[in-house]
């Protein structure tokens, strides 16, 4: 018994000694491998990185793709940090991040930009105010932007005798638009629109409408103001009218928004600059048809013309991390090389985050590459645009967007009067509210 | 009490073969359910482990107050549970006393049976949700076809969801259940049969007065599982509803992995999870003191 008690304590031991000397200590800035965490694959970002080894070629990155086939992509980048996983550098989503950066998961870089001469715009590009806003610290950098888009089916357009779409066209226009590109039944029907299931996509009209303002002055929930209400009804109206499809259809059969604009059920789909890479995978997405891009319809002229939702997407060194220095060399060169902006674009489909001065055309250029799709003024749809943000950013932001994923499908479909629907919608958010910090 | 050399000799033999398996369950087990439990009166959501704060007991005052979704979600498994347990333990004795009886196929019907259970939850899920699909779904179109012009809008209306989801919680089930009757009825003497033959009992009676009252333990054990399962229900509720429409098929296990991995509230979740114990702890209690009233034992 004795035996076996000092063989186990030695193990123990043993166990505890390489726990705490494992570990890779901090080495050069410049050589090294960290492990990144990005939600798009080395086929979207492998020719930037290549770009990265000509000028490092004694770091590696060693790349995680996170976004799979579920929408969960950034729970489980959440949770690989939370859970000390082995992650230098993490791209997140703006509530993950704005969660993780309020409890000091992440490296506050103001000490690395001193060192190094750079300002807040050469990491953040004009969006310091969402990275700073967790802990009025630098707890991040920006990644890329993805504008929302209008796409359309140039050939309905056509066949249905219509111009295309124009910056500043008004919900009235895209009315009457969609009666024109709806018709068939059944199966074989094509709608004018679809949507997505997404939170963003259920509120798009009233977010729109409210100009952003998720939260009142007092930072509760501003769903029953009369913007959203407005927003609200007009979805639900061209939803009753047949021109866009029902949100049931889309639960039910899990459809998705690339696969079925694509594949020509929908003449017009309102998402992510993302699309573009679908476009361009004509094997999993054949179609022999040029789609075109515009702005989102604005309630009425008194909306700004090129009024946008996107998000900016922030990435992050972990504070955890034994290998700090080579991920800054990393995040400054991802934020300052011109050449890596174009190419990640190009790649992703997402707007840089930091568009180089003078090169718009060319990172449109590239961002559209292979896709047919060509923009008259990509200024306008690009640096030009007014954005409304996509998700509401804070403490409870994950939270209501899912509680508008669950209640507002139920007036959509018929289920409930709006005014309930509201009125619960409001009722769990300002709950939630009050739980922070509980 | 001492013990003699044989004895302490002996124990150490003993401690030596359970010592792995408890430094195995210790790790696994118990120290995350003791962690748990600290967690309970903590407000901890996911931030280093020095900035949590202890709370005391405001998880579970505010639980029991305030907290309208969790004992939504607790009706709806109490729901869940008195509907399906039930229906599957009688459909489950049909189909196994009919089996039993019949001559020709039996292996294969049985494996027929018993290949949902086997089958994995997300593909007979998926293949459902088309099932049940409003619009063109083969269930509504028949039913459009027989004259219903209205039929239930399945897992898109609120007063269906929940019972969309028990419906193919007990089809799955169905087999599993039939299996463990069906070795129930092989252990029923048939001296039994015979005896109640002579006493003019028809194939009815034999079945209530015969048949039923000697499955009556497994009929216990196939209850008290049943139960359980049915309050941990999660991932039919996941993959078919995710807790929607609204919160019309919230479950307690759904709306605990929604507060603990969406919201990130470890102290909250921990708190409905030991809530969700206590309540399995007690109904399994009352089922067993409840047996003596009703389980025949020869």
């Amino acid at each position: 018994m004795k035996k076996m008690l000092i063989l186990s304590l030695l193990f123990l031991f043993c166990m505890m000694i390489g726990v705490y000397a494992g570990g890779a200590q901090e080495t050069k800035a410049d050589e090294g491998e960290i492990t990144l965490y990005a939600a798009a694959g080395l086929d979207v970002y492998g020719p930037a990185w290549d770009k990265f080894y000509e000028k490092y070629p004694k770091i590696k990155i060693n790349h995680i793709k996170t976004l799979g086939t579920g929408e969960s992509w950034d729970q489980k980048v959440t949770t690989a940090i939370l859970g000390g996983e082995d992650v230098d550098v993490a791209q997140q989503n703006p509530n993950a991040y704005y969660n993780l950066a309020s409890k000091g998961y992440f490296e506050d870089l103001e000490p690395y930009m001193k060192r190094d001469k750079l300002k807040d715009s050469d990491m953040m590009g004009s969006y310091s105010e969402v990275i700073l806003q967790p802990r009025g610290k630098i707890d991040g950098f920006l990644w890329e932007i993805s504008p929302w888009l209008m796409f359309y089916n140039k050939k309905y357009m056509d066949d249905a005798g219509l111009p295309y779409p124009e910056l500043g066209w008004t919900w009235d226009d895209f009315e009457d638009y969609l009666a024109a590109l709806t018709k068939g039944e059944g199966t074989d029907k094509v709608f004018g629109y679809y949507g997505h299931t997404w939170d963003i996509c259920l509120s798009l009209f009233g977010i729109e409408a409210a100009r952003g303002e998720w939260f009142t002055e007092d930072g509760k929930c501003n769903i029953k103001s009369p913007e959203w209400q407005k927003g609200i009804k007009y979805y639900k109206g061209l939803i009753d009218k047949g021109y866009a499809v029902p949100i049931r259809d889309m639960q039910s059969l899990k459809m998705h928004y690339s696969g079925t604009f694509l594949s020509g059920q929908s003449a017009m789909t309102y998402n992510g600059a993302w699309v573009f890479q679908y476009i361009r995978d004509k094997e999993r997405f054949p179609h022999d048809w040029t789609p075109g891009i515009t702005s989102l319809p604005i309630p009425d002229k008194s909306y700004p013309k090129n009024y946008t939702t996107g998000a900016p997407g922030a990435a992050a060194i972990i504070k955890k991390s034994k290998k700090k220095e080579i991920a800054w060399t990393f995040a400054k060169y991802y934020c300052t090389d011109p050449d890596n902006q174009i190419i990640a674009a190009a790649q992703m489909g997402g707007l840089a985050a930091y568009v180089p001065k003078g090169r718009e055309e060319e990172l449109f250029a590239a961002m559209l590459k292979d896709t047919r799709v060509t923009v008259k003024n990509a200024k306008a749809l690009t640096t030009e645009w007014t954005y409304f943000n996509e998700k509401p950013i804070g403490a409870v932001g994950s939270v209501y967007g899912r509680i508008i994923e669950e209640e507002l499908p139920l007036y959509y479909n018929g289920d409930r009067d709006l005014s309930s629907t509201l009125d619960l919608i409001e009722k769990r958010v300002n709950e939630e509210i009050e739980k922070v910090g509980m | 009490m001492k013990l003699s050399r044989l004895q302490k000799r002996e124990m150490k033999t003993a401690l030596r073969y359970i010592i792995p398996s408890f430094v195995g369950f210790s790790f696994i087990t118990l120290i995350p359910l003791i962690v748990s439990f600290l967690l309970v009166f903590t407000n901890w959501d996911g931030s280093f482990l020095d900035q949590i704060k202890i709370t005391g007991f405001k998880n579970a005052s505010y639980i029991l107050t305030k907290d309208w979704l969790f004992w939504k979600s607790m009706l709806h498994n109490v729901i869940f549970t008195l509907g399906v347990v039930p229906t599957e333990i009688a459909l489950a004795i049909i189909l196994a006393v009919f089996l039993n009886d019949i001559a020709f196929c039996k292996q294969t019907l049985r494996a027929v049976y018993f290949i949902p259970y086997i089958t994995l939850i997300t593909a007979i899920t998926v293949v459902w949700m088309m099932f049940f699909q409003p619009s063109w779904g083969p269930i509504n179109s028949f039913l459009r076809s027989i004259g219903i012009q209205n039929p239930p809008g399945w897992l898109t209306s609120t007063k269906t969801s929940l019972l969309s989801v028990m419906i193919v919680s007990v089809w799955r089930s169905l087999g599993y259940y039939m299996v463990i009757f069906l070795a129930g009825l092989q252990t029923i003497p048939t001296e039994l049969y015979e005896a109640a033959e002579i006493d003019g009992a028809g194939r009815v009676k034999q079945f209530f007065r015969v048949t039923l009252p000697m499955l009556t333990p497994i009929i216990l054990f196939a209850s008290v599982t049943g139960v359980i399962f049915s309050f941990r229900v999660f991932t039919y509720i996941n993959v078919m509803t995710r807790g929607r429409p609204g919160t019309s098929s919230y479950v307690m296990v759904y709306y605990l992995y929604q507060v603990a991995f969406k919201d990130f509230r470890f102290g909250y979740a921990s708190t409905l999870a030991w809530m969700l114990f206590i309540v399995i702890f007690f109904v399994t209690i009352i089922q067993w003191h409840l047996q003596k009233r009703w389980v025949y034992e020869l």
